[in-house]
């Protein structure tokens, strides 16, 4: 499934790799050919990669020719087919792919999806018609280093929360991001070589930090919704990471809630995704360096689908500056089904720090939470974005602030096996610390800390909301007319453990 | 005001008027009453104390003595009772309440001071109504598994009482008797915790006491 508006993953990854690094360089940049017996990289639909990719090129803040369209309640079929009349092509209803209770529309006609969705908004079948907006990745490159590595799970005192709460089982745990690899597993994929195309092998394997066992109802919403979900990114396996890395095993880092379950949705991609898509079609040459993202569709799709497959707790660490109806819609619809839902605020603050979405959401869904992030010091990071709608604070990194050792190091895939910038033939089994920057890494501290909140039996989203905000820990000064908030921090930095303890009678 | 301390003031009030018809004992040398008491609490917080401990009443045990006819039928007393239940710490979300898992101990241990007037026998000389009032100091605690500093909660605040009640003497130096108490601690709870969600600030209650003593 896909969706109609641009996203944005929020991780200023920096992309640290650790001692282990040195390692693994000698490897990089030689092709191992294909064997026989591989199956094909599994690669999205061509004319929706040539959409991202011009989209990329282009610099929209859309997918060209995607509108995401919601009819009015008890719209007929054939009111259906009257609205999308008002179309230049006029497309049949059945090109409509549903989404929730909205569809998603491909209109190759019209690739100026502002026009389409004008034209759609227009009709009065219809309640909204927008475009498939895009959130992108944001990498922040920064200077390798290694230091102490989990002073963020210290900061949340996390080791006396464990203590009640020993890591959330029984908790799912969906991430909606790049992906968390699910298997192990070797595919033949195409690519540009940059005289001719080369088959060649592509090994994955899933994270050593993150038992397969562990996974529930993984789906891939780019490559058309397969239950195999491979991250060719590396956000999505550090996100996880945070939330639910394997902890005490005497390897790497700890996560938070080390014993739920993650539910890996892949709603966002980067350059390999867009690159073998289009080798293996016969289009030659390189994918724009930055080219990916996670459309609204999808994402929404994604959130949908971990509210109807048992996720009680949803991390979106992404996000973009335009409002996108669907998303909101997709988040209020988990919620009521019974999941909490952490979002990055953005990294955004210094390019103007514009309101983010689906964050600015969270304010008026109870059970959703908007997520800033401070850093080592516990100050506000540099980049995160402030705003009216942010409601809670996590430990995000901030390289200003302690430098490599003030950044969050979780397990992700191995960023030199996968540099665009000098990486033809890529892998994606090799796996490595890497510190991280952003509001994407504060927002599963939230998710997680949620988890182990929901292991305790608090299970209605907006009762872990309130507990979460009732329990904070205030920074900064207080806004004169919200008390115990402000624009910087929320409610303030989030306390695992007095969430935990729940309440006596008189504390 | 609510239903409870209304029903104590009345009968404080009762008590407080019997004298007038009843005919003083004015002439009784001074005495000592010593007592154990079983003592049924019903707490003012009772939504704060149901959703923790399961329930809004606490038993609890305590003693006491009273010195008998100070000044013609005036007494002085001295008691204390403690009060201990076992609970779960609990989340409140729009009135409903998530018990967590986490054990908490709540012990309830007020220290009485304070005086009454004892009437006259009636139902042929085998009851002595008495009421009375005072002020009393009250150890409240609640400890929870893996409390780290800081976390666990132990105060002492001052409330006052009124009470009324019988006594019965069933042998030579034995009595019984019951008693009705009204305790009041304000503002002892409601800045946090439970008491928080359900604006109850009173750590008081009205209390039923069984007594069995010995009287001389």
């Amino acid at each position: 499934m896909r969706a109609s508006q641009r996203a944005t993953l929020f991780p200023s990854a920096i992309a640290l790799a650790g001692a282990v690094a040195a390692a693994f360089i000698a490897a990089l940049g030689r092709p191992v050919e294909a064997q026989v017996d591989n199956p094909p990289f599994p690669t999205m639909p061509i004319d929706w990669a040539e959409a991202f990719i011009r989209a990329a090129e282009d610099n929209l803040e859309y997918l060209p020719g995607e509108v995401v369209v919601k009819f009015r309640d008890g719209t007929s079929l054939a009111g259906q087919q009257q609205a999308l009349d008002a179309i230049r092509s006029r497309p049949p209803v059945s090109n409509l792919q549903p989404l929730g209770d909205a569809f998603l529309l491909r209109d190759v006609a019209e690739w100026n999806a502002q026009i389409l969705s004008a034209q759609l908004s227009s009709q009065p079948e219809v309640e909204y018609a927008e475009p498939n907006y895009l959130y992108r990745l944001s990498f922040t490159p920064n200077d390798p280093g290694f230091a102490a590595r989990q002073w963020n799970l210290t900061a949340l005192d996390l080791p006396t929360a464990w203590d009640i709460n020993d890591g959330a089982a029984n908790v799912t745990v969906a991430v909606v991001d790049s992906g968390v690899t699910t298997v192990n597993q070797t595919f033949g994929a195409v690519t540009w070589e940059g005289t001719r195309f080369q088959t060649f092998a592509v090994p994955f394997s899933v994270s050593p930090e993150m038992s397969s066992s562990r996974f529930a109802s993984p789906r891939d919403f780019v490559g058309g919704g397969d239950t195999t979900v491979l991250d060719l990114v590396g956000h999505g396996s550090h996100v996880a990471g945070t939330i639910a890395q394997e902890t005490n095993n005497n390897l790497a880092e700890a996560g938070i809630a080390y014993r739920a379950r993650i539910m890996p949705l892949k709603a966002c991609f980067g350059y390999w995704e867009l690159q073998f898509s289009m080798s293996a079609n016969g289009r030659p040459g390189f994918t724009p360096q930055g080219a990916g993202g996670c459309d609204s569709a999808s994402v929404a799709a994604g959130i949908r689908y971990a509210a109807d497959n048992g996720a009680q707790v949803i991390n979106l660490s992404l996000g973009g500056p335009i409002p996108a109806t669907v998303l909101r819609d997709a988040i209020t619809y988990a919620v009521g089904r019974g999941a909490f839902v952490a979002i990055a605020m953005g990294n955004d603050f210094e390019a103007g720090n514009p309101t983010t979405y689906p964050a600015a959401y969270a304010q008026s869904i109870d059970g959703a939470m908007a997520v800033g992030s401070v850093g080592r010091s516990l100050r506000r990071s540099y980049f995160s974005n402030t705003g009216a709608h942010i409601e809670i604070a996590a430990p995000g990194g901030d390289i200003r602030d302690g430098g490599a050792s003030g950044v969050v190091w979780q397990m992700t895939i191995f960023p030199p096996d996968s540099d665009t910038r000098t990486v033809i033939f890529p892998r994606f089994d090799r796996y490595a610390s890497v510190g991280n920057q952003g509001t994407s890494m504060a927002s599963p501290h939230i998710a997680g800390v949620a988890a182990l909140i929901i292991s305790q039996g608090v299970r209605n989203p907006a009762a872990v909301e309130a507990l979460i905000k009732r329990t904070a820990r205030p920074l900064g000064t207080s806004d004169a007319s919200r008390p115990g908030w402000n624009n910087d921090f929320g409610y303030g930095l989030i306390q695992p453990r007095p969430a935990l303890r729940g309440f006596g009678i008189a504390k | 005001m609510n239903r409870v301390t209304r029903a104590s003031l009345m009968v404080l009030l009762v008590a407080l008027l019997l004298p007038v018809s009843a005919r003083a004992q004015s002439t009784q040398s001074i005495g000592v009453r010593a007592s154990f008491g079983l003592d049924f609490n019903a707490m003012s917080a009772s939504d704060s104390f149901n959703a923790v401990l399961g329930s809004s009443q606490l038993r609890g045990f305590g003693a006491g003595a009273d010195v008998l006819n100070v000044w013609k039928n005036v007494f002085a007393r001295v008691s204390f009772s403690r009060a201990k239940k076992e609970g779960e710490r609990a989340v409140v979300f729009n009135n409903e309440v998530v018990r967590i898992g986490v054990p908490i101990t709540v012990t309830y241990t007020p220290i009485e001071i304070g005086g009454g007037w004892q009437f006259a026998s009636i139902g042929g000389g085998r009851f002595t109504p008495y009421a009375g009032g005072g002020l009393f100091r009250l150890s409240y605690s609640e400890k929870s598994p893996f409390a780290v500093s800081g976390e666990d909660v132990s105060l002492s605040k001052a409330g006052y009482l009124m009470f009324g009640g019988v006594e019965v003497p069933v042998a030579k130096y034995l009595v019984v008797g019951g008693e009705a108490q009204y305790r009041s601690v304000s503002d002892a709870i409601g800045t946090d915790g439970v008491s928080r969600d359900f604006a109850e600030k009173n750590l008081g209650g009205f209390t039923m006491r069984v007594l069995v003593g010995f009287r001389r």
